[in-house]
């Protein structure tokens, strides 16, 4: 995953899954949690399944509002976990 | 290591464990709970850091050795309520939190690896535990950053003697993802209560009770991670449960199956060895199998932790290995009952067994109904709670 745009396909995959169908195209900057799109187990759900295709390890204490409140503070996120991990020399 | 050398390794690991087990308990024999957790822990179970095992038990990973030791506990014969609180303060408390609290708040909470300080883990209220949007328990940030914390906790593991609870808490009156946060809280405190042991018929050994908060003050370092992040950090602590906590049933389970092949091979009727009959052996060998399973899939979790993978990745494969423990730990014991004949119902027997503490293992670090409706949920099912 590379950008914010796919992790948009990645959060509308997940939301499509537990819904069964779209009703909302997700972009960038969609309020996900204003809208009431996610609920707590698809916060969870996106966070085991960016974990899973960026190889990166999420600190639980890092899943906070702040950083979902749209996919672009998500992606914000992630690049800062990335580049925290980078630092200490873990894969 | 080959599959059979990981074997023999585990083997002695559990061994040495129970070793030094049995002196702990038996110095101990007659004590109150808390003699006999520090003189358990004095083996090293609960230090975050383990030994690195030598010698025979040389190899394996932290969270299989910690496992070995809490196996090798009960197989010394350990009381079953003894070795679930250890088990639950080891992989539900400390585990989960390492990788989260600095080196400076571990320090903080005093000498938890030696066992002078207990921990508890308060997250179920009156209303329940597997909804953990509706609590009520409240933590209201104050204008320097403080935090105070009011509310009850109920049903909480070692509440009436623990000295630190991880305490879940909301600090946001909405029902959203974020609404809660975990805090480290004091429990030796004035405006802590702590309710009378409550007269319970399961894991007798280890007492359970509720905690009422009026108005904790809390220093902002005592909040876990960031403000909201409770409910991340509530999947990691009970996926660790339903992984690694029925770790405890294993060294009683163990102990159970060896005694009843002794007394299936001791005990004569109709002219013949009771073992002899291949109704009893075919029930031997269905204890042989629940443990069997039970001990595979709660060691397999352990490497697969060992390995680096994150907790909340494997929370299905958890919920799966928490239900099929739990539920081969009440089949294991009806068979064991069935063999014991009236002995199972006299207690100074050697043959009597806790029928209700198996059964109890169904309810709690997520009831079993609620986790099955988990796994079928991520098969894709519309299933919700």
């Amino acid at each position: 995953m590379k950008n914010a745009d796919e992790l948009c396909s990645l959060i509308q995959e997940i939301i499509d899954e537990a819904s069964g169908h779209a009703d909302e195209k997700v972009d960038p900057s969609t309020p996900l949690l204003i809208s009431g799109l996610v609920d707590s187990l698809t916060i969870m759900r996106i966070v085991a399944r960016v974990e899973q295709r960026i190889g990166i390890s999420f600190p639980e204490t890092e899943v906070v509002a702040a950083n979902f409140r749209t996919p672009t503070a998500l992606w914000d996120a992630i690049e800062a976990v990335k580049g925290a991990s980078h630092s200490e020399g873990a894969v | 290591m080959t599959a059979q050398g990981q074997t023999s390794v585990v083997e002695n690991a559990v061994a040495s464990a129970a070793k030094s087990a049995r002196s702990a308990l038996s110095r101990t024999t007659g004590a109150d709970f808390r003699t006999r957790w520090k003189a358990l822990a004095a083996e090293g179970l609960l230090s975050d850091a383990p030994r690195p095992p030598s010698g025979r038990a040389a190899g394996l990973g932290p969270v299989t050795t910690a496992l070995a030791g809490i196996e090798g506990i009960g197989l010394a014969g350990a009381p079953a309520g003894l070795c679930y609180a250890l088990a639950s303060q080891r992989f539900g408390i400390q585990c989960p939190l390492r990788p989260v609290l600095s080196q400076e708040v571990r320090h903080s909470l005093g000498d938890v690896a030696g066992g002078d300080v207990l921990l508890c883990h308060a997250l179920t209220e009156e209303g329940g535990g597997s909804d953990p949007l509706s609590m009520s328990t409240s933590a209201e940030r104050q204008e320097d950053g403080s935090y105070v914390l009011t509310g009850m906790k109920a049903f909480v593991t070692a509440a009436p003697i623990a000295d630190v609870g991880l305490v879940f808490a909301r600090t946001s009156a909405d029902r959203t993802p974020f609404a809660l946060s975990a805090f480290l809280v004091d429990l030796r405190v004035p405006e802590v209560k702590r309710s009378d042991p409550f007269r319970k018929t399961a894991l007798t050994e280890v007492p359970m009770g509720s905690l009422t908060f009026g108005g904790v003050r809390l220093a902002p370092d005592r909040l876990v991670g960031h403000e909201g992040s409770g409910l991340a950090l509530l999947t990691v602590t009970t996926a660790w449960e339903r992984a690694m906590l029925l770790s405890y049933a294993l060294g009683p389970m163990r102990r159970v199956l060896e005694r009843t092949v002794d007394w299936c091979k001791s005990r004569e009727h109709f002219g013949r060895k009771m073992g002899s009959s291949h109704l009893v052996a075919a029930r031997v060998a269905d204890m042989a199998l629940a443990l069997h399973r039970s001990r595979e899939l709660v060691y397999r979790m352990a490497a697969r932790l060992d390995a680096g993978e994150r907790p909340r990745q494997l929370a299905a494969d958890a919920a799966l290995t928490k239900i099929s423990v739990a539920e081969d730990y009440v089949m294991f014991t009806q068979q064991a009952t069935m063999l014991g004949g009236v002995r199972s119902f006299i207690e100074d027997s050697g043959l009597c067994p806790d029928l209700i503490s198996p059964m109890a293992a169904s309810t709690y670090a997520g009831p079993n109904d609620l986790l099955r409706v988990t796994v079928a949920r991520e098969l894709g099912l519309p299933v919700e709670n």
